[in-house]
């Protein structure tokens, strides 16, 4: 799994289509009072951990049935919820996605979920106004742990990024192989060197009105946080990268075309596990 | 042979242990109150309270690197691990280096970034402020344990990522230094455990603060002591005071304050008794009385060093000298605060055995420099020498044509350095080495041992001085895969190089000793030196009848000596055994 809709789920009238991305970054995620049913008494575990970006501090529940959960202070509207960091198949957990829209937790359609791999997971549901939004993890399977969760309504792209030149993301991360071979030549050994995973957007031809209203908090935003992208999600949607980016702020430049601009972002993503 | 994976991801992890109090601020027997402290002693708020509980383990990892196995929290924050290998210094022929030899040095650099203190902040969730938003990890670190930061211990892991830390290597060194260094870099240098032994306070014997209290006169058999107390001296032993050695067979506080010693003899140990003044320190000194090479050093180690008793393998250096040194016998007076590693240095060379920290194994080996008893493993170009590794250097300076063994010192006050303090001499010379077709010049080597009293051990130490350098010294240097790095220092190898050849050119197959590994993780590779050993020897017997001809072609089993014919050659043509 990578992007998942909920049940049934339709584009909202006035979205942009399914191919364009969807961005989930700290401008439209929100953040507010974490509760967590339960967490292992181990001190490398802590409740705020999926709140916060260091990728490294982890949550996990100390019994299942278990929930995690995010008070914003004040009724939000959401779309999204982005998970990364996790262990989720290893643990072989199932989970749900519910949101409370004032008289307590519903579900939004994706309910006993499961995964099998560590990739960051897009959740996408129809967009609800709620005071809070939760992650649950049913009694079957392990426990697991979990670095990153946010809630948010997330980012369209005004245009979908430009397909030639792309990797897909499952075959974007950089390893350098070395061998150790004997004087006469006999191969000894083979060392894997990671180099992370590197990953490029270019989108051509966004609008003036785009650019100006929309692309000042983005840039902000991923200028000093994380974010997580679902480049295409309705025909690819495995293609989903926690990211930050690397190098100098992207700028939009005027690419001659009327009022239209092209935009570049070279990123770095979150190899799992 | 390890068992490692033929491709694998290496990981290196470090740990700092690091002191940490265990009472909870505020609560019994805590006395604090207010702002919590971080439970270390440079933050606490009670000292006199603080109690040294179980260290807090942190471990870093390279960021972006593969994980262990283990459900630990690793601060990402690694950016670099640098180690240069410890090295032995066999039969101390190396002259610029210690016979203890050279210590294992790590040195380590962080990043430093903000951080959320989770770990490391025992009262995070009571905080009034988000750690977050203020200060770097390093930088508030370094000031939570400005007291205790030097002297941590730190280890190296070196894995695969998938294993379990139990499962890697672990290195284990002591901080010298552990702090900030550039804007945004955290900075670790470490030596290994032999630092203890090393440290500037590590003397033998201790400095004695007791003074005479009054005049005395060259006969005088009771003196008293002023500013020193019972603890300061042994029951019974023996002292100095400026140039005189005395022994003493009691001392007790004379309800004054002072000490009385109750003196047996004046002028011991080849002095001479004489006058002295009130405020004259009185030193004890310590004595060697025919003690085995392996109980002196464990008296050394023991009681004049820190190092804790779980890194000392007391009964493998028993085994060895038992094995190997049972000759040697230690005897001998040190009269004035003597290095530690000074005096293990000399004892090394005096008994020609080598110690060095183990990293691998963590325990201070002990080994005599002796002839070959088992056989050595045999490291080819084929299966395991890396390409490009090997370089081969010749150390002519370390050549001795004449080993001058000084013994039976004649007087312990005065320099252990100069011959004239030494009743006795033994050497061993080659002559044949000086010869004008030959080397010709002499070389000499002396060696000053005043732990020997034994014309038998002195003949011995230069006999086994000049077998092994009569013709200088070799050293090569080779790297093997991880597959092969278990092979570890003091352990002998047959190297089978095309470029190690005898006259005829055929490959000569030389014995070495190791005298230090360098483990290059990341490279997946450990970087070895070794000393030609070959003209240490190699303890054989005469084959018996059932044994068959000597074959020459690496079959012949190891340890056995074939009888060549008349003409000293053995069967097409090769040279004989010969016997020393």
């Amino acid at each position: 799994m990578a992007v998942q809709f909920s049940s049934g789920y339709t584009l909202p009238g006035g979205d942009a289509p399914l191919t364009h991305a969807r961005i989930a970054h700290a401008e439209n995620w929100i953040s507010g009072a974490i509760l967590a049913s339960s967490t292992d008494a181990s001190e490398i575990y802590a409740a705020e951990a999926p709140g916060n970006s260091f990728l490294f501090e982890k949550w996990r529940p100390a019994a299942l049935p278990a929930s995690w959960s995010t008070w914003p202070g004040a009724a939000v509207d959401l779309d999204y919820c982005v998970i990364a960091a996790h262990n989720f198949a290893s643990a072989g957990v199932e989970f749900s996605i519910e949101l409370n829209l004032g008289a307590g937790f519903v579900s939004v359609g994706l309910d006993g979920l499961t995964v099998s791999d560590a990739a960051p997971i897009f959740l996408v549901f129809e967009p609800a106004t709620a005071i809070a939004a939760r992650v649950t993890f049913s009694d079957a399977g392990g426990i697991p742990a979990v670095g990153f969760v946010r809630f948010g309504r997330a980012l369209q792209m005004e245009q979908r990024t430009r397909f030639p030149g792309r990797t897909p993301f499952a075959l974007a991360a950089r390893r350098v192989m070395t061998g150790q071979q004997s004087v006469a030549g006999a191969p000894l050994a083979r060392t894997e060197i990671r180099q992370g995973m590197q990953l490029g957007f270019t989108w051509s031809n966004l609008s003036e009105d785009f650019v100006t209203a929309t692309l000042p908090g983005f840039l902000d935003a991923i200028e000093r946080d994380l974010f997580v992208i679902a480049e295409r999600p309705d025909t690819h949607p495995d293609d989903v990268a926690l990211c930050w980016i690397s190098g100098a702020r992207p700028r939009p430049v005027a690419n001659g075309a009327v009022d239209l601009h092209d935009l570049q972002i070279k990123a770095e993503a979150y190899v799992n596990g | 042979m390890v068992d490692v994976p033929f491709s694998a991801e290496p990981i290196t992890i470090v740990r700092i242990e690091q002191p940490f109090c265990e009472n909870a601020h505020g609560a019994a027997p805590c006395t604090a109150d207010g702002e919590p402290c971080f439970n270390t002693r440079s933050t606490c708020q009670d000292p006199e309270n603080y109690i040294a509980g179980p260290t807090k383990k942190l471990y870093f990892g390279m960021p972006g690197e593969g994980r262990p196995a283990d459900d630990i929290y690793i601060f990402p924050l690694l950016r670099s691990v640098s180690t240069s290998a410890a090295r032995v210094n066999v039969s101390g022929a190396d002259k610029r280096a210690s016979p203890l030899g050279v210590r294992a040095r790590a040195t380590i650099q962080f990043r430093d970034m903000p951080h959320t203190d989770r770990i490391v902040d025992p009262y995070l969730s009571a905080r009034s402020y988000d750690p977050r938003d203020r200060g770097s990890f390093w930088s508030k670190w370094n000031e939570r344990n400005r007291f205790a930061r030097n002297g941590m211990i730190v280890s190296i892991l070196e894995g695969y990522a998938g294993q379990a830390l139990a499962d890697m290597t672990r290195r284990v060194y002591i901080a010298d230094l552990l702090g900030l260094s550039g804007a945004d870099v955290g900075v670790g240098k470490c030596r290994d455990r032999l630092l203890k032994a090393e440290a500037d306070k590590a003397q033998i014997p201790r400095v004695s603060q007791g003074e005479l209290h009054s005049d005395i006169d060259a006969t005088a058999t009771s003196i008293k002591v002023a500013a020193a107390v019972l603890d300061d001296y042994a029951a019974a032993g023996t002292i100095r005071i400026n140039d005189e050695v005395m022994t003493y067979s009691a001392v007790v506080e004379d309800g004054s304050g002072f000490l009385d010693f109750t003196i047996t003899a004046r002028g011991s140990d080849n002095t001479e008794a004489s006058d002295h003044d009130a405020e004259d320190q009185v030193q004890q000194c310590f004595r060697f009385e025919g003690v085995t090479v392996d109980q002196g050093l464990r008296t050394v180690y023991e009681d004049f060093t820190e190092i804790p008793a779980a890194f000392l393998p007391f009964d493998d250096w028993t085994a060895e000298a038992d094995s190997h040194l049972t000759a040697y016998r230690l005897t001998g007076l040190i009269s004035e605060p003597t290095a530690v590693k000074d005096i293990i240095g000399e004892i090394l060379e005096q008994a020609q055995a080598m110690q060095w920290w183990d990293e691998r194994a963590q325990e201070v080996r002990f080994l005599a420099v002796k002839p070959i008893f088992d056989p050595p493993r045999d490291l080819n170009e084929e299966e395991h020498i890396l390409a490009g590794s090997v370089k081969l250097r010749e150390f002519v300076d370390r050549r001795v044509s004449r080993v001058y063994v000084y013994f039976d010192q004649r007087d312990p006050t005065v320099s252990v350095d100069e011959g004239e303090n030494y009743r006795k001499m033994q050497g061993s010379v080659a002559l044949e080495m000086e010869a004008p077709e030959v080397f010709g010049e002499p070389a000499i080597r002396k060696v000053y041992a005043r732990f020997v009293d034994s014309a038998a051990v002195a003949l011995e130490t230069s006999a086994r001085i000049l077998a092994r350098y009569k013709e200088g010294s070799r050293e090569i240097t080779f790297a093997l895969s991880d597959r092969d790095a278990d092979l570890n220092v003091g352990e002998i190898v047959f190297l089978h190089l095309r470029r190690i050849q005898d006259a005829s050119g055929l490959v000569a197959v030389k014995s070495w000793i190791i005298t230090s590994r360098e483990v290059q993780h990341r490279q997946r590779r450990a970087v070895y030196t070794a000393e030609d050993a070959t003209l240490a020897g190699v303890v054989s017997s005469i084959a018996p009848d059932t044994v068959g001809d000597w074959q020459g072609d690496g079959s012949d089993p190891f340890g056995v000596l074939f009888i060549s014919d008349a003409a000293g050659l053995l069967p097409g043509g090769a040279p004989g055994f010969n016997i020393n």
